[in-house]
């Protein structure tokens, strides 16, 4: 599996228009890269969401 | 989630359902993008026992919980995910079951409900993460709009298609008066 994420991260300046820049930068990766996803990657990665959101929770509480 | 598929399957086999097929975000992730979800969502066909015509989840339960399932609250738990078992409860969704398509998931022989089915019972639940889920199929050209338009024509969900941000233009229907 490829990595997902965009190849450039890095910003010449944080201002709003570079950030927004970066967000659909990214987002149009991580779509690419998805779209090449087996149905069980999906659903694998769909689990690792759930623990990313049960570890929040916790820390939260 | 395997092991939920393997039960079902079995379940299948021994007669305990006449069918089933996996929907909501799972189902939904066949087509598109991953999206977070706490479970499976499985629409099960269930046959009423011969003395009765009231039909049950209990055989069912005790099936899966016989091939490894934990009942935990409304879910049945297989390893680290909670199954949902829905029972085909209205005419849209014993047709979705029905044309379901057969799907691998890993070497597990599974179905799942098709784009337009899962976009029209999206529609038909109607809170706003299903009216997201259809403008992420349309999104994601993972549709087809004209068959999706079909449906929504057949099972009365003109007025819910304005909910969808992305809804094309040409597929507003009107409302038959």
């Amino acid at each position: 599996m490829s990595k997902i994420g965009p190849k450039n991260t890095t910003f010449k300046s944080r201002d709003e228009a570079s950030m927004t820049e970066f967000v659909v930068r990214a987002k149009a990766s991580y779509r690419k890269a998805s779209g090449s996803l087996s149905w069980e990657e999906k659903v694998a990665s769909i689990e690792r969401m759930r623990e990313a959101s049960k570890t929040i929770r916790r820390a939260r509480a | 989630m395997k092991e939920a598929l393997v039960a079902l399957n079995k379940a299948c086999e021994s007669g305990v359902i006449d069918g089933y097929a996996i929907g909501g975000a799972i189902g939904a992730s066949f087509y598109i993008e991953a999206v977070n979800t706490e479970d499976v969502d499985a629409f099960v066909f269930l046959t009423p026992p011969a003395e009765s015509a009231l039909i049950t989840l209990t055989p069912l339960y005790d099936e899966l919980i016989r091939l490894g399932g934990v009942v935990e609250n409304e879910y049945i738990r297989f390893g680290s995910w909670p199954v949902q078992i829905l029972p085909a409860y209205k005419p849209l969704v014993e047709e979705a079951i029905f044309n379901a398509v057969e799907v691998l998931f890993g070497d597990i022989k599974t179905k799942v409900f098709t784009a337009e089915y899962l976009c029209a019972i999206a529609l038909d639940t109607g809170r706003i993460k299903d009216y997201y889920r259809v403008a992420m199929f349309i999104e994601q050209s993972a549709v087809n709009l004209d068959e999706l338009e079909v449906l929504v024509d057949r099972f009365e969900l003109q007025e819910r298609v304005r909910h969808v941000q992305n809804w094309p233009e040409k597929h507003n229907i009107q409302k038959p008066r």
